[in-house]
């Protein structure tokens, strides 16, 4: 093959064989498809079956370690616990992303790709860095604390290993999500469209809300589903940054599999975990749809 | 291309196949609770692989073991970090190993006999006669100790501060931020002694004694901490005045310049186990690095860059007589068993039934983080 041979397709003999072709187009597909499959199939479907049959079976064929979970509060509170603080991240994500990706798109120029430039550069930084930093801004000799005090505060209120730290350190770890994927959906949206809504009369407010707002939802939408599910398994920000009562559903699953050697309650945890959030999402489905995650 | 099956499994620097299934693991394990993928299954090789821990840690082992035996036997020896226990289960129940040796603590050593982990001790290599009584044990062999402290800070309590659990426990004498360590095989008998308990009468720990104890303790914790790098940085930022410390790491601290009082009294010891996968193809070679590095001129070789006490007391006396002490000194020094600075004249307990024995496998473990909240 070279540069200048001509594709079959586009050729009056091609495009005739072109139907008999579609036969073989789908052989091809599935072909260029099966290392994928192959490898969700066997990192991940299977794990995921693995992890449900050792829940019912480890250590007997009972169901003992969903009985452990639900007779002690303390599990069902660190599952909601988790679930609100995914939603509570989340819904901050989306108020403070949105604005941004606005601008960006709308204002684009310098100050745009400055913007995005600093969410990139926050994106590519390790988490890990992220939240040790936090431990030190926050810290009681870091520089909020010094600016509390100077300002008048006596004592200075604690604002590290407390909810409000995780929430910070969370937000700050998960905006770049959403902000990409709302960012992604504002770029497609033709600016004709504004102008046409301008030119029958709509204000700026009215154009934004009846036009542009509707057609940047599918962004919404997929950011906040990246931000919630993200949040519902992390935990080592909330360790870190948070107090005694922030622990996460993530961080007892981790503790028991790695300190306690319980694996069968962890899948439990994890089946329950995965449960709810798949009930979640059948809600959701229900209300917004889900093919909107997609564009 | 043709590579040496050594090669092949370990590329210095990149990612290797072996941390690229490790990662897949433990990430897999954390998110999924997927507890075991696999992993490739190896050709007998001149390589034995340590479960240990990194950091300065692993830097004074590869220095004072890997290097030496290399040279001596011919056989390599490479790191696998951190030090995981779950790791150990997986691979025994999967029949893949990823590593085959670990230094782990003694009640690790009791668990995994308890779930029949750990390869039995061959003692055609390790001789039972060449070792003190009471290091051989739950199929492990004790090498070092280390202990968990009470530390204070000297700014905040300048005219002296608290000296025991009890002294930790009481606010109203003591006011100031306090720290716990997120173990309940060191809190609850801190707990209980705080409460009371003869340190004689610790065991089997009375549990809900030890929680309620813990409830009064509650309101006045800041932090949980969970791992030795953040106890430091606890400490060395100045976010609490008081919290049970391992002494490794309060060491560390001190010559860092943190103005922090390590205290010895009541303080908890916990020794490290020479522990080996069951059923690993590299078992016997396994058994001959730790014979290697128990033998005392190679134990003492830790010494000098931790602050980990071996429980031979002959590696304390060949490390000793490096530094141009004689044998006479050093019996006057506190038992061997007993964590202590390198460094002669450094930190050291006073007197040796003042640093408690645990028996931490008799506790039960289960059942104990639901209470914790």
């Amino acid at each position: 093959m070279n540069a200048t041979s001509v594709r079959p397709a586009d050729t009056p003999a091609g495009r005739k064989a072109f139907g008999p072709w579609r036969s073989r187009a789908n052989i091809s597909a599935w072909t260029l498809s099966a290392p994928a499959v192959f490898f969700i199939a066997v990192l991940f479907v299977y794990p995921l079956l693995d992890v449900v049959v050792i829940s019912f079976t480890d250590p007997t064929l009972s169901l003992v370690n969903y009985r452990e979970f639900f007779s002690s509060p303390l599990y069902a509170r660190v599952l909601g616990n988790t679930f609100w603080f995914a939603f509570l991240v989340t819904a901050i994500c989306l108020a403070l992303g949105y604005p941004l990706a606005y601008v960006i798109v709308r204002y684009g120029g310098t100050l745009g790709f400055a913007l995005l430039l600093v969410v990139a550069m926050s994106f590519w930084t390790s988490f890990l860095v992220r939240t040790y930093s936090w431990l030190v801004i926050l810290g009681s000799k870091g520089p909020v604390t010094k600016l509390l005090a100077w300002v008048g505060f006596d004592p200075v209120p604690q604002i590290l290993f407390n909810s409000f730290a995780t929430t910070l350190g969370m937000v700050h770890i998960l905006i770049p999500y959403m902000i990409m994927s709302i960012y992604a959906s504002m770029q497609k949206i033709d600016p004709n469209h504004l102008r046409a809504a301008a030119s029958l009369g709509a204000t700026p407010f009215q154009g934004f809300r009846t036009v542009f707002l509707p057609l940047s939802l599918p962004g919404v939408v997929n950011g906040c589903t990246l931000v919630f599910i993200i949040c519902l398994g992390f935990y080592v920000t909330p360790v870190l940054l948070g107090g005694p009562r922030d622990q996460m559903i993530a961080g007892l699953i981790g503790e028991q599999i790695e300190e306690l050697l319980e694996w069968g309650f962890a899948s439990a945890m994890a089946v329950v975990l995965l449960a709810t959030t798949m009930a979640l999402l059948a809600i959701y489905n229900r209300l917004v749809g889900l093919d909107k995650l997609w564009g | 291309m043709k590579e040496s099956p050594d090669t092949a499994r370990t590329k210095p620097g990149g990612i290797n196949r072996r941390t690229f299934i490790g990662g897949g693991v433990a990430a897999g394990a954390m998110i999924l609770g997927a507890p075991y993928i696999a992993s490739k299954a190896r050709a007998k090789t001149k390589t034995i692989y340590i479960n240990t821990w990194g950091g300065s840690w692993g830097k004074a082992e590869a220095e004072a073991y890997y290097k030496t035996y290399e040279k001596a036997s011919g056989i390599a020896v490479k790191p696998i970090t951190p030090v995981s226990f779950a790791k150990m289960k997986a691979q025994v129940l999967s029949g893949h190993y990823e590593f085959d040796v670990a230094g782990m603590g003694r009640s690790d050593s009791i668990r995994g006999l308890n779930d029949n982990l750990l390869e039995h001790i061959h003692y055609d290599i390790i001789r039972l006669t060449d070792y003190p009584p009471d290091t051989i044990g739950y199929n492990g062999i004790s090498r070092h100790s280390i202990s968990t402290n009470l530390v204070y800070n000297k700014k905040k309590f300048p005219n002296g501060g608290p000296q025991s659990w009890a002294d930790y426990w009481n606010v109203e004498k003591f006011p100031g931020n306090r720290g716990a360590y997120k173990d309940a095989a060191r809190m609850l008998p801190f707990a209980l002694l705080a409460d009371g308990v003869p340190k004689d009468k610790l065991y089997p720990l009375d549990v809900d004694r030890a929680f309620k104890k813990l409830d009064e303790l509650k309101p006045h914790v800041k932090v949980w901490w969970r791992r030795g790098s953040q106890s430091v940085q606890l400490v060395r930022d100045g976010e609490v005045d008081m919290m049970p410390m391992w002494n490794t790491r309060a060491g560390v601290a001190v010559e860092q310049g943190v103005p922090i009082e390590v205290v010895w009294n009541q303080a908890h010891m916990r020794r490290s186990n020479w522990i080996v996968a069951r059923g690993t193809p590299n078992a016997a070679e396994s058994w001959r690095f730790a014979q290697f590095c128990l033998k005392p001129e190679n134990l003492g070789g830790l010494l000098p860059s931790d602050e980990h006490r071996p429980v031979d007391r002959r590696g304390l006396r060949a490390h000793r007589r490096e530094e141009g002490a004689d044998d006479a000194h050093v019996e006057g020094q506190p038992a061997a068993h007993l964590p202590a600075r390198s460094a002669l004249g450094g930190h050291q307990p006073e007197r040796a039934d003042q640093a408690l024995q645990p028996v931490a496998g008799h506790m039960r473990l289960e059942g104990l983080t639901d209470r914790y909240e």
